[in-house]
């Protein structure tokens, strides 16, 4: 017999691995490197921190003791955490050195940092 | 076991993500595949310590996690005096 | 050191130590004070650790960081952030990754920011970087201005995109932060 949480951990596993198969392919149709940053945003935020609060549901499901139960929720909860906090530092970072070192951001609107630098 | 058709997305994910981290024109795009798929791993790796019931790899993926973050900021330091050229 | 001084540096070592404790408890799963030499190990490092960098990392007064009022607004924030904003822009960029002939306006704005303390402004980068559709490439600290990669380009002018991108943030984090 499956619970609710069961269930809602399945659902929740469910949109994370498409939403890790969608920005995997963003990341492979994009044009530059600009706009595959927000096909990798759908991938880690999308693709990784829901499946592991879909996970850390899970746990608290399986046949184990209660102490190895609460080990795996915690450690799946701090594992999403970590995630939300440091991924958006690594990407800002990297954007910033790829716009001072020339990738082109090409096809484009408007570049209003390139003519505030100039 | 259910858990097992969970873990096929995040695998055809990282493949992708690895066509990425070979092809990309420029460095910065390599390094933006493999931090994805290092996220990946570590939402990977959590279900098969659930699903094994191997508590040893969620202490392997929390200092993933950590690791890959401070590769990409040394990797941002790195190139950011430099041009990217082919 | 003055006796308020010292009295705020006490505050400031033992948040800092309840918060690393707190986070050695959820890493070691240990729960029961039937082992108590982990416990008591974790208590013993955090307090040390605390003892040599709670100067350096928490900046403000001990009473404001422990206002429950803020705390309720940002865990209030934090349900609107995960539960509306994420939800909406993973849909418009999934919408456009998916869609065949790719209707993406790429462009990088200026978005102005009101916010004062630095905590403020780091934290309107980081909601505007983790939500997709919006990236922050560079920040200007002494115009208070971020430059923001966007993926649909509606409009050029400043407050247009500040009203788009940033208001709703914004407004909800200035009532936390300051």
């Amino acid at each position: 017999m499956i619970g609710i949480a069961t269930l809602l951990a399945y659902a929740l596993l469910a949109i994370g691995g498409f939403c890790a198969v969608v920005g995997a392919i963003g990341l492979m149709r994009f044009p530059n490197y600009f706009v595959r940053l927000h096909a990798a945003t759908v991938a880690v935020i999308g693709g990784s921190v829901i499946p592991l609060l879909g996970l850390a549901i899970y746990s608290l499901s399986i046949p184990a003791g209660w102490d190895e139960r609460a080990l795996y929720f915690s450690n799946a909860l701090i594992i999403a955490a970590l995630i939300v906090l440091t991924s958006p530092v690594g990407t800002h970072a990297m954007a910033r050195a790829a716009h001072r070192a020339g990738v082109p951001v090409e096809p484009k609107v408007c570049d209003k940092l390139e003519e505030a630098s100039r | 076991m259910m858990l097992t058709y969970f873990a096929i997305p995040l695998v055809a994910a990282i493949l992708m993500l690895m066509y990425r981290a070979v092809a990309g024109p420029t460095i910065p795009d390599r390094v933006l595949a493999i931090d994805s798929s290092t996220s990946l791993l570590c939402a990977l790796m959590v279900l098969f310590a659930i699903m094994y019931g191997v508590y040893l790899l969620l202490v392997v993926a929390v200092a993933l996690a950590l690791l890959s973050y401070i590769g990409t900021l040394v990797l941002a330091k790195y190139l950011e005096g430099r041009s990217v050229g082919e | 050191m003055s006796a308020s001084g010292r009295a705020s540096g006490l505050g400031k070592f033992l948040l800092l130590t309840i918060f690393l404790f707190f986070i050695w408890i959820l890493l070691s799963g240990v729960y029961t004070p039937r082992r108590w030499d982990e416990i008591l190990t974790g208590l013993i490092a955090s307090a040390i650790i605390s003892a040599f960098t709670s100067q350096l990392l928490i900046k403000c007064p001990a009473s404001r960081a422990l206002n429950p009022l803020r705390w309720i607004r940002g865990i209030a924030y934090l349900i609107y952030y995960f539960l509306y904003a994420e939800v909406r822009a993973h849909l418009d960029v999934i919408y456009r990754i998916l869609h065949p002939a790719m209707p993406i306006r790429p462009g990088i704005v200026s978005v102005p920011c009101e916010l004062k303390t630095d905590f403020g402004l780091a934290a309107v980068a980081c909601s505007i970087t983790n939500t997709p559709g919006t990236v922050v490439v560079d920040v200007d600290e002494r115009e208070r201005k971020f430059f923001v990669h966007w993926i649909n380009v509606t409009s050029q002018d400043e407050q247009t995109c500040r009203s788009e991108i940033s208001k709703p943030f914004e407004d909800r984090l200035r009532r936390v932060f300051e």
